[in-house]
């Protein structure tokens, strides 16, 4: 066999490389596997997912746009929680904190428990009974025995009579009351009735704290002996809130409350009373019964002139003892009368905007209840763009991070575009 | 009318025509498919691999090309790529076996009759001399001998200055008669 020459190797070159007749179908096969040339262009792994499968794309955005908003309005929801905010009428009153923590009627109970009477100055107590009773007895035949009217006093004395030293006493008749809170029917005698000591606590809501605070201050009927205690305003605007600590004629305290409700939308009403009667009962027949052995001595002392000093100077001391017990148990009754006749009352105003009246017709109600859609709308809206931003600028750190990594990834891929293309 | 050019074609099926790609296959995939049988030795399967992979990058990077070069160079220049690395592949799987159905699936498309038996040897002769050739000359020599591809093109597809191919194809056709000697010898 001679050597292939050029003519054959080239023929067979040609034959090597030549294409039959056969039609084409591996470009029909490519192109069912790799992404048709008809989607959408995408220059992103992620969005050539997202092309090929529209549906499941659009699915997994709503849900994702939905687990935005749904995030960011418990957030709204939870930070107004806590924080207060905004108060319409169409939200739900912002629970605010009691000033210390308690509950407006045990912070009330609190307050009451711990008041000293001691402090009181109680305007129906006449300057010279101040003096009288804060003043040591002086056995001296100098003082007027008239001005101890005290030791005049007995059971038989009646409402209305002038005692100088009676003031007191008149009052204590007038605050024997039921236990029912009626107001009280005159008495003839201060030890027979029941003896309680009143104390209400109201939290009321209203629009205006500053208004109402000043409005219960007119409200006091200083003639009866009532006073403000103690009072306290504090805040601004939705913030305000304010305390009072009121002593209410005991016999007035239904008709007091009923205007304390006239101020503002009652939120919490709390009534109790102590029922002291018996400490009283008690403490009236121990008195007398000091005060019958006072006369007694004295009487033994006018008796016995004659007496040894020795003897005259121990009377006397037995006098002087006698008195302080007097004195000190009269205090005693006289702080109790304090509290029997004069109820008290812790008003707490906090600011709230006042209940709008109910529609009166159907298309007022729906009116109603689409501007408050729309008020509660914006709010919700402005919350979720609250909670957008907060999430934009608190993760602005990791927004570059991302944006890093999505850059690196697209000049990867680009990179490798052109590789392959090459 | 005027054939649509290539790029033509190429455009449209990067706009979402997939017909496009047809004509494109129409005009390319049998000549692609003999080329890719030359580059792999006669290897059929592994052709239709290639052929099937070029397309789907065709299909990839269709958006990307940027026509400094004719789709007919892109493609290939990509099925050559394509042909290269099956046949790396191949290589570390060969058989002798391989060889021996190379002659033989080339024979039985040639009629055996007495008169032509000495060529269908010399044939297979030089067919197996462009087998044992580095896969750059027989790259070399099948583009330039290719149907349908001139010089220019097959340097252009090499990214060579023609100069350069017709000195490698020199080369190459050298060595090619150099191993025929040698198997007559």
């Amino acid at each position: 066999m001679t050597t292939p020459t050029d003519a054959d190797i080239e023929s067979v070159l040609r034959n090597m490389t030549e294409s039959r007749d056969e039609k084409p179908h591996l470009w029909r096969n490519a192109l069912r596997n790799a992404p048709r040339s008809g989607q959408p262009r995408c220059r992103f792994a992620i969005a050539s997912a997202f092309a090929r499968q529209p549906w499941a794309s659009a699915a997994v955005v709503v849900i994702g746009v939905g687990s935005i908003i749904g995030i960011g309005s418990l957030a709204a929801t939870t930070a107004q929680s806590t924080y207060g905010g905004r108060n319409r009428a169409t939200k739900k009153p912002a629970v605010s904190a009691s000033p210390t923590t308690m509950s407006p009627s045990a912070w009330g109970a609190d307050r009451l428990n711990n008041a000293t009477p001691s402090t009181f100055i109680t305007p129906s107590m006449t300057k010279a009974n101040m003096e009288k009773y804060s003043a040591a007895y002086q056995l001296d035949a100098a003082s007027d025995p008239a001005a101890d009217e005290g030791l005049l006093y007995d059971e038989s004395s009646k409402v209305g009579d002038v005692v100088r030293s009676g003031s007191i006493y008149a009052y204590a008749s007038e605050s024997h009351t039921s236990s029912d809170f009626h107001d009280a029917k005159s008495d003839d005698t201060n030890t027979g009735e029941r003896q309680v000591i009143r104390r209400a606590t109201v939290e009321i809501k209203a629009a205006d704290v500053r208004a109402v605070f000043l409005k219960v201050q007119v409200l006091i009927r200083a003639n009866r002996g009532e006073y403000i205690q103690d009072s306290g305003i504090r805040g601004e605007g939705d913030n305000a809130s304010a305390e009072l600590t009121i002593r209410v004629a005991a016999d007035r305290l239904s008709e007091f409350l009923n205007e304390m409700r006239a101020l503002g939308d009652v939120q919490s009403e709390v009534l109790n009373g102590e029922d002291v009667t018996t400490q009283f009962v008690d403490l009236e027949a121990r008195l007398r019964n000091e005060r019958q052995v006072e006369a007694e001595v004295l009487q033994l002392l006018e008796s016995r002139k004659d007496a040894s000093l020795e003897e005259i100077l121990k009377l006397r001391k037995s006098l002087a003892e006698i008195r302080t017990r007097i004195e000190r148990m009269t205090g005693q009754r006289e702080q109790m009368n304090r509290l029997v006749s004069l109820a008290t009352v812790l008003l707490i105003i906090r600011s709230g905007v006042a209940p709008e009246p109910a529609p009166t017709s159907h298309w007022a109600a729906f009116t109603l209840a689409l501007s408050n859609s729309w008020h509660a709308g914006l709010d919700y809206l402005g919350d979720v763009v609250a909670f957008l931003v907060r999430i934009l600028v608190g993760g602005l750190i990791f927004w570059i991070a991302l944006a890093g990594v999505i850059l690196y990834i697209r000049h990867a891929i680009n990179r490798r575009r052109k590789t392959d293309a090459s | 009318m005027d054939p649509v050019s290539d790029e033509t074609l190429l455009k449209q099926f990067a706009d979402g025509r997939s017909a496009s790609l047809g004509d494109l296959a129409q005009r390319y995939e049998a000549p692609l498919l003999g080329l890719a049988r030359g580059l792999l030795r006669g290897r059929d399967d592994l052709a239709r691999d290639a052929v099937q992979e070029t397309w789907v990058r065709v299909i990839r990077f269709a958006e990307s090309f940027n026509g400094n070069s004719g789709v007919k160079t892109w493609l290939y220049r990509i099925a050559i790529n394509q042909c290269r690395d099956l046949a790396a592949l191949a290589a570390k799987h060969s058989t002798r076996t391989e060889a021996a159905a190379h002659t033989a699936g080339d024979s039985k498309e040639n009629t055996a009759v007495d008169a032509g038996a000495i060529e269908t040897e010399r044939d297979d002769q030089i067919r197996a001399a462009v087998s044992t050739l580095d896969f750059d000359k027989r790259e070399i020599l099948l583009l330039c001998y290719h149907e349908g591809l001139t010089h220019n093109d097959a340097a252009r597809t090499l990214g060579i200055p023609v100069g350069t191919l017709k000195s490698r194809l020199h080369a190459a056709l050298a060595e090619l008669r150099e191993r025929l000697n040698r198997e007559m010898l």
